[in-house]
């Protein structure tokens, strides 16, 4: 199944194109978690992440279209 | 021979237009560093307590640090300071960019200006020279178009200028200096000190590169933050400090529709993906800069964007935007065209009108008092037509041209409760209900409501680069965002320290150095053997003058307050308000952290410890 993922922060994405955001595949079943592990972010490097506009952690169970947002830990600007 | 610095300040009296040039030890400059440190030196030295921060007596102060101008990254910035106008208090405020180099390469660390000019005037430092020239046909122009005049007048377009626009002519108390159209000094209203000068600008051009004790050793550091910057701090190289905006509004922590929410459900019209698809141009930067955090936008429609003023920061994206219900990335480019072409802090200039506009909501302000404004939240024309407004101390404009808790003393009914300020500065966009130590920083900064010397509790929640970062000053384990106890205020207070260090040496926060390479680069400059420990006292010292200041001026304890509101839960389900026990036991315990005692107040030990003896009477 198909889902899009954009990153904030301090979190890059080697296998997108401009290391921030893209779409894959994954196993149907996947969850939150196991989307980090295939993405090879390290969970220390995430602050929040949310699903759809909603927050969510990593036991959430992703579906076909879902659009995942991962923020590192936030901090002045 | 001095390394890192020149070892001589201007020092200009407008009034009797007298330039002098004054020296400054080497062990000056060890002790107390630059920028801020040297700003709060000088207003505890020569600003008599009283001193109306309008009038002539008031000093304005533009310093450089001992690492300003050396080719590594985050030395292209500097230090204006003075008594504040916003606050009554202890003003400072940085700027990155060019500005500060070039002073740096004029020979002279810094320029004092003191006095009033009888009429319109900049000033003029190429290299040793310095001129006093009439600045009549730059008045009243925008920061771009005396920009223009200016350097056609002088035949160099490689001159750096510090100047104002017409808020800061007209003395609005949350007035900016913009270096140079794109970097402003933007807190604490020190445009409107320059502007109560008849200073429209400062113009500088220098060819003397300062000398540095051990340059392979400051190359090597150099190298190393090219080679690594963009790992560390990905987001800001691709797109700069807006990156949050979403993470903050899920969290309950983007201050919106006057901070009574932490969540905006416009928020993704404000993404920085929202502003790379487009009316971003390019991203750009400071001096020697490879992590290149600035950005440069371009509007054609529906308002006309100039690029020249370079584009939004995230505390005008969230100022403007969430702060004002409004989505519209458009808007908030053209309020922060508006800011620098006219001289306004956005921060503070955002939440004045958030708070007329909370005002307006609440029936305290009506279509007569806003000149026929429908200033509800989201209203972007309203919003821009108040801006200018306030620059040009218009109508309502006017009102809110004091600042937010002058405005809200004068309007009264009821009004002091959406005035959201500490000391009388704006707060700016950080949530201290989500970010639980920032609420500390917020009330002690002897600035006022000030993010930057603060402590942004989600970088030490995890194993971050942050987190690495104050390692090396003791703090050994992670603490939950929600923490308020002791651990976090050890944390915020060795922050502190650390920061003021930062804002003497006048080095960027976004650069992400540790501790221990800033001390190694201000050994390999200076030639000094150095150390952490020196260095933190450095910024210790910058602490408690600036505290000693304000005393002075007659603050006391009863003004390291927040605004109630943050003692109240947001809006709509989201995060609580903050326990007013534990806030007070904080702060008491951060006092004690700090060798003050329980009223604030520096006790004798803490002063002789920093060799501040001289400021005890
Ligand atoms: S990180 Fe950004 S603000 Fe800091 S020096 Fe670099 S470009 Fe300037």
């Amino acid at each position: 199944m198909r889902v899009w993922v954009r990153t904030f922060g301090d979190i890059y994405l080697p296998q997108a194109p401009n290391g921030l955001d893209h779409s894959l595949d994954i196993p149907p079943g996947s969850t939150l978690g196991d989307l980090l592990g295939i993405l090879m972010i390290p969970p220390e490097s995430v602050g929040i992440m949310s699903v759809n506009g909603a927050r969510a952690n990593e036991s959430r169970l992703l579906h076909e279209g879902d659009r995942v947002d991962i923020s590192s830990p936030i901090g002045g600007g | 021979m001095a390394y890192g610095f020149g070892g001589k300040i201007l020092r200009v009296d407008l009034t009797h237009e007298r330039i002098e040039i004054e020296k400054l030890d080497d062990a000056f400059y060890r002790r107390y560093i630059g920028g801020m440190g040297f700003v709060a030196y000088h207003l505890l030295r020569e600003v008599k307590p009283g001193t109306d921060p309008l009038g002539p007596d008031n000093r304005l102060y533009f310093f450089t640090g001992v690492l300003t101008g050396i080719p590594v990254p985050g030395t292209g910035r500097n230090s204006i300071g003075a008594k504040s106008p916003l606050t009554g208090g202890f003003g400072e405020s940085e700027v990155g960019g060019f500005f500060g180099v070039e002073l740096k390469r004029t020979g002279y660390d810094g320029i004092i200006i003191e006095g009033k000019a009888s009429h319109p005037v900049y000033l003029v430092v190429h290299d040793d020279t310095c001129e006093i020239r009439g600045a009549e046909p730059m008045w009243g122009k925008s920061t771009k178009e005396s920009r223009e005049m200016i350097l056609e007048e002088l035949g160099d377009d490689k001159v750096k200028l510090a100047q104002i626009g017409v808020a800061g002519e007209n003395q609005v108390r949350i007035a900016s200096i913009i270096c140079d159209l794109r970097y402003a000094a933007g807190r604490g209203g020190m445009g409107a000190v320059m502007g109560s000068k008849n200073l429209k600008a400062v113009a500088v051009r220098g060819t003397k590169k300062p000398a540095i004790a051990r340059p392979d050793k400051v190359m090597e550091l150099a190298r190393w933050m090219a080679d690594n910057s963009k790992a560390l701090v990905p987001s800001y190289h691709d797109i700069g400090t807006g990156s949050g905006v979403i993470g903050m509004s899920q969290s309950g922590g983007l201050p919106t529709r006057n901070f009574r929410s932490g969540s905006f459900e416009g928020v993704e019209s404000l993404s920085p993906y929202t502003m790379r698809g487009n009316i971003l141009k390019k991203m750009d930067g400071c001096f020697a800069c490879p992590v290149k955090c600035k950005r440069v936008v371009e509007v054609e429609s529906p308002y006309r964007v100039d690029p020249a003023y370079g584009g939004a920061e995230y505390e005008t994206i969230a100022s403007f935007g969430s702060n004002c219900g409004i989505s519209d990335l458009r808007a908030i480019a053209k309020a922060h065209e508006l800011c620098n072409a006219h001289s306004l802090d956005t921060i503070s200039t955002g939440v004045a009108v958030s708070f007329a506009m909370e005002c307006y909501e609440n029936g305290i302000l009506t279509k007569e008092d806003t000149g026929g404004l429908d200033l509800r939240f989201g209203n972007a024309e309203a919003m821009l037509a108040l801006v200018d407004m306030i620059a040009r101390r218009e109508g309502l404009g006017a009102i809110l041209a004091e600042g937010t808790a002058r405005a809200a003393q004068r309007i009264g009914k009821g009004s002091e409760r959406f005035a959201i300020h500490s000391k009388g500065q704006e707060i700016p966009m950080h949530e201290p209900r989500w970010k639980r130590g920032l609420g500390i920083g917020y009330a002690v900064s002897p600035t006022g409501g000030e993010h930057c010397s603060n402590v942004h509790d989600p970088m030490y929640e995890k194993d971050t680069p942050d987190m690495e970062s104050v390692r090396v000053l003791g703090i050994i384990d992670t603490i939950p965002i929600d923490d308020l106890g002791p651990r976090k205020v050890r944390l915020f207070t060795y922050l502190l320290l650390y920061r003021y260090l930062q804002n003497s040496l006048v080095v960027c926060q976004f650069v992400p150095w540790r501790p221990d390479q800033i001390s190694d680069l201000v050994s390999a400059t200076t030639g000094w053997n150095t150390s952490v420990w020196e260095l933190l006292k450095v910024g210790e010292r910058s602490a408690n003058m600036a505290r000693l200041f304000n005393l002075r001026e007659g603050f006391t304890a009863q003004d390291d307050r927040l605004p109630e509101r943050f003692f109240e839960p947001e809006e709509a389900g989201g995060l609580g308000g903050l326990d007013r026990g534990r806030f007070e036991d904080a702060l008491e315990l951060h006092y004690a952290m700090m060798g003050w005692d329980m009223n604030g107040v520096p006790t004798r030990g803490k002063l002789y410890e920093l060799g501040l003896e001289w400021a005890l009477d």
